[in-house]
């Protein structure tokens, strides 16, 4: 697949966006971990979601599905407050792939994947259901393990299966959370262009968080880079891929390029930034984005 | 073929079979539906056909022919409970309708219901190792009934019995309750329910033994043999009460199959993904469990080792979905409890062993077996 991520101005003139993100601030507890987070995600749209541990992607994530409260701002999907939603109505409109964490019990990787279409009940036929639990166990190579126990299968089959049930679920929007993380190059790649072309195709829309920068600069069409609870860049990936930005918010220097179309970010050695000498000496990490 | 199988059946000397086509898989998965069906009704089956040994096998046997001849005519009405041209005396039917019958459903009962709140309490935890036992409720219930034993509330005239078995489902609910609010905060995760539920085991546990430790001779041989678990003296009523209480819990249990499977599969952020209330549909399911727990071990003793042992031998048998493992579970356990109680019956005849006692020596060589063998599928973490 080559990179169509140079289209910058993605955002249609005359389209509302699928969702919208104003002014986010949520806490854990005593501590802040989103500030002020605002961005819009298009029909068709892969957003890319990256920066630093802790920067609160995750977070960011839980709040979109409703998982976590807000303590500030709103979120916007479709025209309607997220609050306004019904749950079954929001799982037929979201699915979330979270990290995998653990095996559960001993369910079949087709019992999972068809919990998939379990917001869709009384809504779609046992024999439409059917089908397409077989499509997302196709997409994600899993029909050679489709009996068996997820429980025995490797952390990165494990990850597949997780992937084809949020597929199952059809829904217009989806939430990803480090899904490569355990992943092979294969799959990698393999689910990555399945997300792009279900947006590409489709229409879908996907918001995904990535530690491997290379892969998010070329299958998102935007990356949203977050730090310390704020945006510190948002749009296409030579725009936020930028040294100084990943310098600043990752304390490394690296290196960005593009090799045969493909982006790739290399890197280099602890920055040089003098701020990086005293990396959690950021009170409020207000003086830090002042000058950034 | 795809790229993975090319570089496989490089790699490695056996070359892994080609991805089954869409209409191969198709039907796989219909024959696991077939076979999951097949386990069920066979199950059943046998479970049917051990009840009408355990009805008809004792001291004193009638014949499982003279018996449904018996049932027969007693549900024609044809059947009077005068001898004579009777398929069996009147000593026969009184043993078979006040001893017998009674004993067989609350073995069933018992079974079926604490297997059953394992499974639930197993699958939402999304952790093997919770059971009524491992949460307390059975040592709980021990204690409670040691109590009455103790303060001679058993040897009360009429009501001493239903004393004793009030005491034991009191204390079972308080541990319930705690165990309940436990499992409704947010945040708490399942080791944290185990761990508690260790604790809890323990404390009442050492409750128990303080009882032990004042109580008479005659008072601590009545408690030691009340925590062998036994389905001795079953009366009508006391199968009504734990039956009914059963019977209340099994279709809110039943109702939460997909629940379960969501919660088992993906954990509480998927399960809410899928639209579930967690929290809501959590505590209504451990009610449903450990309420029908409750009301089983008050009356039967501390059977509760059923309720960890048979959801696995069900899962291992018949897959991780609850739509069919929950009725499942259901039948096997009982077939475990009536199994053991047939054996503890007939083995050392007119010696009565506790079905406490020999559930262990019948389910554990079954579960250890099948956990050696399958033990893949029981998974790492």
């Amino acid at each position: 697949m080559t990179a169509k991520t140079s289209t910058t101005g993605y955002e249609r003139p005359g389209m509302t966006a699928l969702l919208q993100v104003q002014d986010l601030s949520c806490s854990l507890g005593a501590r802040q971990v989103l500030r002020g987070v605002g961005f819009q995600l298009q029909r068709g749209e892969v957003l890319g979601l990256i920066g630093p541990n802790g920067a609160g992607k995750s977070t960011l994530l839980r709040c979109l599905l409703g998982l976590q409260r807000v303590s500030h701002g709103g979120i916007v999907l479709n025209g309607r407050a997220l609050a306004n939603y019904g749950r079954s109505e929001l799982a037929r409109t979201l699915a979330y792939v979270p990290q995998p964490k653990g095996a559960g019990m001993a369910l079949s990787v087709a019992d999972v994947v068809a919990l998939g279409r379990l917001p869709h009940r009384g809504l779609s036929s046992a024999a439409q259901d059917a089908e397409v639990v077989l499509d997302a166990i196709e997409a994600m190579a899993l029909a050679p393990l489709a009996l068996r126990s997820v429980a025995e299968l490797s952390g990165g089959e494990r990850q597949r299966v997780l992937i084809a049930r949020a597929l199952a679920q059809q829904t217009p929007l989806l939430l990803f959370d480090e899904p490569t993380s355990d992943l092979d190059l294969q799959h990698q790649l393999a689910a990555m262009q399945r997300v792009r072309a279900l947006a590409d195709e489709r229409g879908a829309s996907a918001v995904i968080a990535l530690h491997d920068l290379g892969l998010a600069a070329r299958f998102c069409h935007r990356l949203l880079l977050l730090d310390g609870g704020r945006v510190r860049a948002c749009g296409a990936w030579p725009e936020v891929l930028t040294t100084a930005h990943l310098s600043a918010a990752y304390q490394v220097q690296v290196r960005v390029g593009t090799d045969a179309g493909v982006p790739y970010v290399i890197p280099l050695r602890p920055s040089a930034d003098p701020l990086s000498a005293v990396p959690f000496a950021r009170p409020s990490g207000e003086s830090r984005h002042a000058h950034a | 073929m795809t790229l993975l199988h090319a570089v496989a059946g490089t790699a490695a000397r056996e070359v892994p079979a080609p991805p089954p086509a869409r209409a191969a898989l198709r039907l796989a998965l219909l024959g696991v539906q077939h076979r999951r069906g097949l386990w069920l009704a066979g199950a059943t089956g046998v479970l049917a056909f051990v009840a009408l040994l355990s009805v008809s096998l004792g001291v004193g046997s009638l014949g499982p022919a003279r018996l449904l001849w018996a049932a027969w005519a007693a549900l024609t009405g044809t059947f009077t409970g005068t001898p004579a041209a009777q398929p069996i005396s009147a000593t026969e039917w009184a043993v078979l309708a006040d001893l017998r019958l009674p004993r067989t459903v609350m073995a069933i009962v018992c079974g079926a219901g604490l297997s059953m709140a394992g499974v639930a309490m197993q699958g939402i935890t999304r952790n093997p190792l919770v059971s009524p036992y491992t949460l307390g409720i059975s040592p709980a219930a021990a204690f409670g009934a040691s109590l009455a034993i103790l303060f001679g509330w058993a040897q009360w005239p009429l009501w001493g019995p239903y004393l004793t078995v009030a005491a034991a489902f009191s204390t079972a609910m308080l541990c319930a309750v705690v165990v309940l609010g436990l499992a409704t905060l947010r945040g708490v995760n399942a080791v944290v329910l185990v761990l508690a539920g260790v604790g809890l085991t323990y404390l009442f546990g050492a409750l128990t033994a303080s009882v032990q430790f004042v109580a008479s001779d005659q008072q601590l041989a009545a408690i030691v043999h009340w925590t062998f678990g036994t389905l001795n003296g079953r009366t009508w009523a006391e199968v009504a009460v734990a039956g009914g209480v059963w019977l209340l819990c099994l279709p809110v249990l039943l109702a939460h199959a997909s629940a379960m499977n969501a919660f088992a599969g993906g954990g509480d952020d998927v399960a809410a993904s899928l639209g579930f209330a967690v929290g809501r549909t959590r505590a209504l399911i451990t009610l449903a469990a450990v309420l029908s727990a409750a009301a089983i071990v008050a009356f039967t003793g501390v059977i509760g080792f059923v309720g960890l042992v048979a959801p696995h031998i069900a899962r291992l048998t018949i897959g991780g979905d609850h739509r069919w493992l929950l009725p499942f579970s259901a039948v096997s356990g009982a077939l475990l409890v009536l199994v053991a109680d047939l054996i503890g019956r007939l083995a050392f005849a007119p010696v009565v062993v506790p079905v406490g006692i020999v559930v262990a020596f019948v389910g554990v060589p079954l579960f250890l077996h099948l956990l050696l063998t399958r033990r893949h599928e029981m998974g790492s973490t």
